[in-house]
């Protein structure tokens, strides 16, 4: 296996997608380490956070060119994985091999993205469709989607999630109580674990414009970092001109890892290393220079033109 | 090649007043479909198969010494928008995207709508703008969630379907050329200086793999003026510069404007049409194809729409339930790039009342979301969108 994997692995770190077969393998393969992870996975330092991707492979190796690679690099990607690229197909693949090839080195925690429902309004089915000809690897990753974990706690200090924190969640126990084997809902605690915001201009819990969640003020943030004995809180979901941004007396950081976001936004991304003493360092980086990207694939046009 | 097509239908003037104004109607698949089947579809339809087969062979700049006075109103009206922009700058905040002052225009608009509408139509046609205001004001974008999609840009088409059917505009060629290449450019350039002003975002696109992050008809109508000669080929948009002599061509530039990046990737399904469609006449007709199936007949863009009234929805009776506004949002917040699709829509700035429900009752947040209400049936089915079932855990 590690040898038909790795062979898969440096396939798709060419950004070529494997074959829906060995999609089927590699997906059951990662739901068995998966249901074996917490809904919080402990991760040991040191360790490299980071934040959205959305199927932006070559700002993806961007990314590895500066942090490293796995397995030397101990990685944390905290979701959104897929949607809006054009490589979310090549770009979770590799995630996934990488997490299936290096479990202890590799911990993938889940975004909003990583839903049936977001997929197919935001691009991950459409792309599956259009570079297999079926939605199987599309519905195999989705399979895969609901058994990954719902946050990362770092050395019992730093608490990693897609999104933020929740009115029904005080603790971290309570998110390890949660039933996380499911498509995402829409509201209730795992909900929000995935789609919530910080906001520095309310005090308290507000609504989210985005219909999904809630925005949570620096009131809030404390007292759970507090009560759970916290240094800091990671997160991703928003993009962070700078690549990050730290907020409430840097109790809480966005750490958002696709640069260029949309070919259109013209921000830097950045990833988040943490030492051996939980020190922080972000490491900033640009979108990959035209010159590395794939060349043209002839696709037909879609069957309206036919 | 002109295709003959049907006559517009005329909705008198005195039919008006008794007609229903519209409402959203449209909670799920099933009654997208239902709205196909409906009379106002079907004369918002061939409204724009009409305004394509006008403009057939046009070049732009367009020039039209005899352009009607209800054109020029459209256009000065267009106008007053525009300098609109001008008078409320963006706000100096450190966040970047979705500028707050475009809720300032958008309650701008609401507030002077009935006034704009007043002084662009003739006295006698004054009951017909609660029917076409709701159209007017959601042409613009989302004041509440700061974005722009083709939902939007629909809205304006049927804004100017109703002022046709009620004969404030003319269905004659001459006049739906001017449609086209006059009023039609004039909104889509305001709409790209409100993007570009205050930051608006794609209203849930499908990433690279929609046509295009916010327009469609522009590529109609563009592809409608390039059909019938042959000295420009499709794949000729792949070489930019593009002259701006037709809407596909202002429409692409657009693109190259605002994205950076390979072509190929960021609009791959308008690359594959460069390089995979024959000639203009079958863009045109599968760009017609691609809209009806992925912006009219999709629940998520056209739940938005307010209908019944001027477009008549007489098919098989949708649910008339009320959908609920948006709670007013009490933040200032950040950029939020995505939506829940089971959001509904808002067509007012933030806690405006909401011009397209029925009934003012708000719910709590937790009876809003309750039992996936406004979930596309693909999901509350567990069926993924060609039918087949998947297996829930």
């Amino acid at each position: 296996m590690p040898s038909d994997l790795d062979s898969q692995i440096a396939q798709l770190s060419r950004c070529e997608p494997i074959s829906e077969a060995q999609v089927k393998t590699l997906c059951i393969k990662a739901r068995e380490i998966l249901i074996e992870e917490g809904n919080v996975q402990v991760v040991d330092s040191p360790v490299t956070i980071c934040g959205d991707i959305h199927g932006q492979f070559f700002d993806l190796m961007e990314l590895f060119a500066v942090g490293g690679w796995c397995p030397e690099t101990n990685y944390l990607f905290m979701g959104d994985f897929v949607d809006r690229g054009f490589y979310s197909v090549e770009t979770f693949l590799l995630l996934l091999a990488l997490k299936v090839r290096y479990p202890d080195r590799m911990t993938l925690i889940r975004g909003n993205h990583e839903s049936r429902q977001i997929t197919q309004v935001y691009g991950f089915y459409d792309e599956c469709q259009r570079k297999y000809g079926s939605s199987n690897v599309w519905r195999w990753c989705c399979e895969v989607f609901d058994y990954l974990a719902l946050g990362a706690i770092v050395d019992g200090r730093v608490f990693c999630v897609h999104g933020g924190l929740s009115p029904s969640l005080a603790s971290i126990d309570q998110i390890r109580a949660i039933e996380r084997k499911q498509e995402v809902p829409h509201e209730g605690p795992m909900c929000d674990l995935l789609w919530s915001d910080p906001d520095d201009t309310i005090t308290g819990w507000g609504l989210s414009p985005r219909g999904a969640g809630f925005l949570f003020g620096a009131d809030i943030t404390k007292n759970f970092a507090h009560h759970n004995a916290l240094d800091l809180i990671a997160r991703a979901h928003q993009l962070a001109m700078e690549g990050y941004k730290l907020m409430f007396d840097r109790m809480i950081v966005t750490v958002w890892s696709a640069p260029n976001y949309c070919y259109r936004c013209g921000n830097v991304a950045s990833i988040l290393e943490l030492d051996e003493h939980l020190g922080q360092e972000y490491k900033v980086f640009s979108h990959a220079p035209m010159d590395v990207r794939s060349i043209p694939t002839k696709r037909p046009p879609p069957e309206y033109f036919l | 090649m002109a295709h003959q097509l049907l006559e517009l239908r005329r909705i008198p003037l005195s039919e008006v007043p008794n007609l229903q104004l519209p409402t959203q109607k449209i909670q799920s698949d099933e009654a997208v479909e239902a709205w196909k089947t409906t009379r106002g579809y079907q004369d918002y339809a061939l409204y724009l198969r009409r305004l394509n087969e006008a403009v057939v062979g046009c070049t732009l700049p367009w020039e039209n010494p005899n352009t009607s006075q209800a054109v020029l109103k459209l256009m000065s009206l267009l106008d007053i928008l525009d300098s609109w922009v001008t008078e409320i700058p963006p706000l100096k905040t450190p966040q970047r995207f979705g500028n707050l002052a475009f809720r300032t225009w958008g309650k701008r608009l609401e507030e002077e709508a009935d006034g704009l509408l007043l002084s662009l139509l003739p006295t006698d046609f004054a009951p017909v703008i609660p029917h076409v205001r709701p159209y007017f004001i959601s042409s613009f974008g989302s004041f509440m969630r700061m974005d722009y999609g083709t939902g939007h840009e629909t809205s304006f088409a049927l804004f100017l379907c109703c002022l046709t059917l009620v004969r404030f505009l003319q269905p004659t060629p001459e006049e739906e050329r001017d449609v086209v290449l006059d009023v039609f450019v004039r909104y889509l350039r305001l709409c790209w200086r409100l993007q570009d002003v205050y930051m608006l975002e794609p209203a849930g696109s499908h990433g690279v793999w929609g046509l295009d992050d916010s327009s469609f008809l522009g590529y109609i109508f563009g592809s409608g003026q390039l059909r019938d000669q042959t000295e420009i080929a499709v794949s000729a948009v792949l070489h930019p510069p593009l002259p701006p002599t037709n809407l596909y061509f202002m429409s692409i530039m657009r693109i190259h404007q605002v994205k950076h990046g390979p072509f190929h990737e960021h609009s791959s399904q308008l690359y594959s049409i460069a390089i995979g469609v024959p000639n203009w006449g079958k863009v045109n007709a599968g760009l017609f194809k691609m809209y009806e199936a992925e912006v009219l007949g999709k629940c998520v863009v056209v739940q938005h729409l307010p209908l019944g009234g001027i477009l008549d929805w007489d098919g098989p009776s949708a649910p008339t339930s009320s959908i609920p506004p948006l709670e007013k949002s009490s933040s200032a917040a950040s950029y939020h790039p995505v939506q829940a699709p089971w959001l509904r829509s808002q067509s007012g700035a933030a806690g405006q009342s909401n011009q397209f429900t029925i009934s003012s009752t708000y719910p709590t947040k937790s009876t809003r979301r309750s039992g996936d209400p406004y979930a596309p049936s693909s999901y509350a089915t567990g069926t993924e969108p060609n039918g087949a079932s998947y297996r829930r855990r």
